[in-house]
């Protein structure tokens, strides 16, 4: 038989070989080696502690009294993660976006970061995995004792399982809290924990393929005893097989050490894919032999044997004591590998939602920044760890270790299963309020408390059997194990049926009676729509300097990495010195940063004391939204507005090059009408000059001096008739003498009057015959004026050397006449075919007769004013205008 | 004319290969989580643990298989994307 001091010794040099092996996990990761401390198969191995002292030990113990029925507590592990991807798959997602620390930080960042709801889930956490720390502790206990029974130095259980919880405690404090890091990720202790998954795994395999092929005679003999000796199963669908597959997948993601080596401790979401097949077959190949290992306990073992230590005993019971130390060496990696992921992650969440806030409150007098946060947190945490190994080593004490492994552990089981509905209707369920999760919370806990927990003590601590077997105040409907007279015979089933019901039951009603804070309302899709956001958006009022955040981060986490990620943001914001402008952005980042190491709550608590923006309200939301709202529109009305001022300022730019040009062409008009008053003027003063002086002249002379100065003067009279004509035209205040009439008549009357000039310029003028006939009403004078003025200017201003050719013809409408004036002549070069209608405007061309350019913006004027309108046309020779007169007076005002 | 509708089968191949991470945990409540395990118990009782034993590890042998495959394409899809 192995002594006690060899097997303390080899434990010792294990576990200094664990020792080694995070300590050089450790150095790689500060290397930044992290390749294979990274891979799939280190996560997957550490997340086979799920497999404790309870399976390597409880499987055994459990199949030989309920017969297969231990399997529920690993196929439903296997559901879950070969559907890895619609539940897992987000929550990881989530854990790495929003750098969650623990089971505790999820929920209280999902329910708008609460720190009440982390408490409260720390609380829960810790209470539940008491008794599983407690079964560790007695699973070791009873292992040490298996080898010491019969030995003159065999210490007490309690002094081994004081000793076994104070070497772990100092284990777990060195390895999990040597350092503060940024994930809440445990390199060294996760590598340590791979290391003993595959011990515990060849250990439970070495000490089945012995018993299949050393104790029994090949499978078929351990197949034949199996149905001999293991209890039958009359239906295994029962609500037992059930309920404990739920509550074996429901702990998979609430036990706080799965949640951090599932969750926390994920480096690559990618990893889960292989978990999602690696870790189901794991926990196949340590269930393969546990009915073979019952079967050959219960053959080989006297009766009364302790079915939960059989992997030891069976050995032994064979002179095998190598092996039984192998199966010793898997049983403690088992329990050992347990306790220490459990207390890290029971000590984060203590540390941060319980112990943390409790230091802000106390530090409110004071800026955070003044303390050094990274201190209290490590001390928090090393003195978190001791609390709980020693919660678990009482609970062990208390319950005198006489209960059966399987048993204690479900109890944890259903109490971490009270996470369930508020985790799930975080993660799915957009109306899931805080109060709803902490309703349903509560009132879980209290009833698993009473119906589970304490009843585990037998009557030892607070509930006596007198209240267990007649209920509190004697009533029976509050039997604890038969609440409201609801006799289930498994107490199990009883708790998990009251206490899920309840927790659920209140957590829908009262969400969906209570509204959502507008934090919860951010992070509930943050939460749900985890794919799809990529930001927090957060709003903040950032009063908050650069320096103070610098010196806050240092004090959480630590100077070096405060100043590599203020560089990296300093940079990303394009500053090539000094620190990084406090934007939004910034303090998201740095607020998620500090969650990796205290929480989203505290991180958030802390961020809102330095930068004053503690709660985003909806009001504000709105204003930021109504804000945003009136830029847009602001924006939009300063585009129109410049494209209008655009606009405007093109159409000045024409009318100020119109304006230039009728300047130039006013001026040429004054030059040329005081040329043209000047001319008669000048001739009229010489030849009356003459008069007045010569006395002796003669009365031909004289005769001839009168009549030029006469046709001069009325050559003045018609150039001032004709200004004058044209102003009152404009103004409007010309009397239009509208009578009934034909065009022939307005033609005929106009060709007269040009018919000298005509003949004189050899110009042929052709009038369409079928116009001669139109009856029409209006003023034949002004009408004739418009053609005599069109006719003039076609034969003046002919200067090609072939004859002038002028064609009138007419279009009859119903109402109106289209009648158009063309010649064969030069034409008008389209620019300006709009200015020959301006006063005093001319073309470039030099007068043929003494024109002063007035006849087209004349002829414009009368058009218009007998409501009819004249154009130039655009035509590939001469010149044609356009006249469109109406065949009755529709002019308003005449 | 071929581009638009090769982009929408890989859109729906991929989206195929997403679904069918439904299939296995549906699969598996079916064979563990549904009276079907009890057609399993023969009327014979000194048969009836073995052929439970039999069946629940392959079907558990199954699932992991089906896992391990579904878990390559499932991250070569991501890769891809």
């Amino acid at each position: 038989m192995l002594s006690f001091n060899l097997l303390v010794s080899i434990c010792i040099i294990y576990v200094i070989f664990l020792f080694g092996v995070a300590a050089f996990a450790e150095r790689q990761a500060e290397k930044n080696k992290l390749s294979f401390l990274t891979s799939p198969i280190v996560y997957t191995l550490s997340i086979s502690v799920y497999c404790t002292a309870w399976t390597f030990y409880g499987a055994v113990g459990y199949a030989a009294q309920n017969g297969l029925e231990f399997l529920t507590i690993y196929l439903g592990p296997t559901l879950l993660f070969i559907g890895w991807w619609w539940l897992l798959r987000k929550l990881v997602h989530i854990g790495r976006k929003q750098r969650i620390t623990s089971i505790a930080d999820l929920i209280s960042s999902r329910y708008g970061k609460s720190n009440l709801l982390g408490v409260l889930v720390t609380l829960l956490a810790v209470i539940a995995s008491t008794p599983y720390i407690a079964l560790q502790l007695q699973s070791l206990t009873l292992s040490f004792a298996v080898f010491t029974s019969n030995s003159v130095n065999s210490v007490s259980p309690a002094i081994t399982a004081l000793f076994t919880a104070a070497g772990l405690a100092v284990f777990t404090i060195v390895f999990g809290t040597r350092n503060l890091d940024a994930n809440e990720q445990h390199h060294g202790v996760v590598t340590a924990i791979a290391v003993e998954a595959i011990v515990k795994l060849v250990a439970l395999l070495t000490v089945g393929i012995f018993v299949v092929w050393g104790v029994a005679d090949g499978p078929s003999d351990i197949m034949n005893k199996i149905s001999e000796k293991l209890p039958q199963n009359a239906s295994l669908f029962t609500p037992k097989w059930v309920t404990l597959i739920f509550l074996s997948a429901t702990a998979i993601i609430c036990l706080p050490r799965m949640f951090q080596v599932v969750v926390v401790e994920n480096s690559a979401e990618k990893h889960l894919a292989t978990a999602s097949w690696a870790f189901p077959l794991y926990m196949l190949l340590m269930c393969l032999f546990v009915l073979p290992i019952a079967v050959a306990g219960l053959d080989i073992l006297p009766e009364g044997s302790n079915p939960d230590l059989f992997v030891l005993t069976v050995p032994l019971a064979v002179g095998q004591e190598e092996l039984a130390a192998l199966a010793f060496l898997g049983g403690f990696s088992s329990a050992t590998s347990m306790v220490i992921v459990a207390a890290i992650a029971l000590s984060t969440m203590v540390s941060n939602h319980i112990v943390l806030p409790l230091w802000l409150y106390g530090a409110q007098s004071r800026n955070p920044e003044s303390d050094d946060v990274r201190s209290v947190l490590l001390r928090s945490r090393r003195i978190s760890i001791a609390a709980i190994l020693g919660l678990g080593y009482l609970y062990y004490i208390f319950t005198g270790g006489t209960t059966a492994l399987a048993s204690i552990g479900l109890i944890a089981f259903v109490g971490v299963a009270q996470i369930l509905p508020a985790l799930i209707g975080g993660l799915f369920w957009n109306n899931a309020t805080r109060s709803g999760a902490i309703v349903g919370l509560v009132s879980g806990f209290i009833l698993w408390i009473y119906t589970l927990f304490l009843p585990s003590f037998d009557g030892g601590f607070i509930l006596t059997k007198n209240i267990l077997n007649n209920g509190l105040f004697g009533l029976s409907a509050l039997r604890p194990q038969a609440l409201f007279g609801l006799n289930i015979d498994d107490p199990l089933i009883h708790a998990v049926f009251w206490s899920l019901s309840f927790n659920t039951i209140a957590f829908i009603t009262v969400s969906l009676l209570t509204t959502q804070r507008s934090l919860e309302q951010l992070q509930a899709v943050q939460f749900i729509n985890v794919f799809e956001h990529t930001s927090n958006n957060r709003t903040s009022r950032q009063i908050a300097t650069p320096e103070d955040l610098f010196i806050l981060s240092q004090r959480i986490l630590g100077r070096q990495e405060t100043t590599k990620l203020f560089n990296q943001i300093a940079e990303s914001q394009g500053k090539k010195s000094g620190l990084p402008d406090p934007t939004g952005a910034f303090i998201e980042t740095l607020e998620k940063e500090f969650s990796g190491s205290v929480g989203a709550a505290t991180a958030h608590a802390m961020i809102g004391q330095i930068t004053g923006t503690d709660t985003v309200s909806v009001e504000e939301l709105i204003a930021v939204a109504d804000e945003t709202a009136q830029i847009m529109e602001y924006s939009a009305r300063l585009e129109k507005q410049s494209k209008e001022l655009s606009s405007t300022a093109n159409e000045l730019r024409k009318a100020n090059q119109k304006l230039t040009k009728l300047s130039q062409q006013k001026d040429d008009f004054l030059s040329q009408v005081s040329h043209e008053l000047r001319t008669p003027m000048t001739s009229i003063r010489s030849f009356s000059e003459i008069l007045k002086n010569e006395e002796t002249i003669d009365s031909e002379k004289l005769k001839h001096f009168s009549s030029i100065i006469n046709e001069e003067s009325k050559r003045l009279t018609r150039l001032l008739d004709e200004i004058l004509d044209l102003s009152f035209l404009e103004s409007g205040r010309i009397k239009l003498n509208l009578v009934p009439t034909t065009l022939s008549d307005v033609l005929n009357k106009a060709l007269s009057a040009t018919q000298q000039i005509a003949e004189k310029k050899e110009a042929i003028i052709i009038s369409e015959p079928k116009a001669q006939n139109i009856e029409l009403i209006t003023d034949p004078d002004r009408l004739s004026q418009v053609f005599i003025n069109l006719i003039t200017n076609s034969i003046k201003y002919n200067t090609n050397s072939k004859q002038a050719e002028i064609k009138i013809n007419c279009t009859d409408h119903e109402h109106y006449l289209e009648i158009s004036v063309s010649d064969n002549g030069p034409g008008i070069p389209e620019t300006e075919q709009e200015i020959i209608f301006e006063k005093f405007s001319r073309l470039n061309t030099k007068p043929a007769t003494g024109g002063v350019g007035l006849g087209l913006p004349i002829s414009l004027e009368i058009m218009q004013n007998l409501g009819g309108e004249l154009r130039c046309l655009p035509v590939l020779s001469g010149a044609e205008f356009r006249i469109n007169l109406p065949k009755y007076p529709i002019v308003a005002e005449i | 004319m071929s581009k638009p509708s090769s982009s929408i089968n890989k859109k729906r191949a991929k989206r195929k290969i997403r679904e069918l991470a439904f299939i296995l945990p549906a699969l598996g409540i079916f064979f563990f989580l549904t009276p079907f395990i009890n057609t399993i118990i023969t009327s014979d009782t000194s048969t009836d643990i073995r052929e439970l034993f039999y069946y629940i590890f392959t079907a558990w042998a199954l699932l992991i298989l089906g896992a391990y495959g579904l878990s390559r394409k499932l991250t070569n899809e991501e890769d891809k994307e």
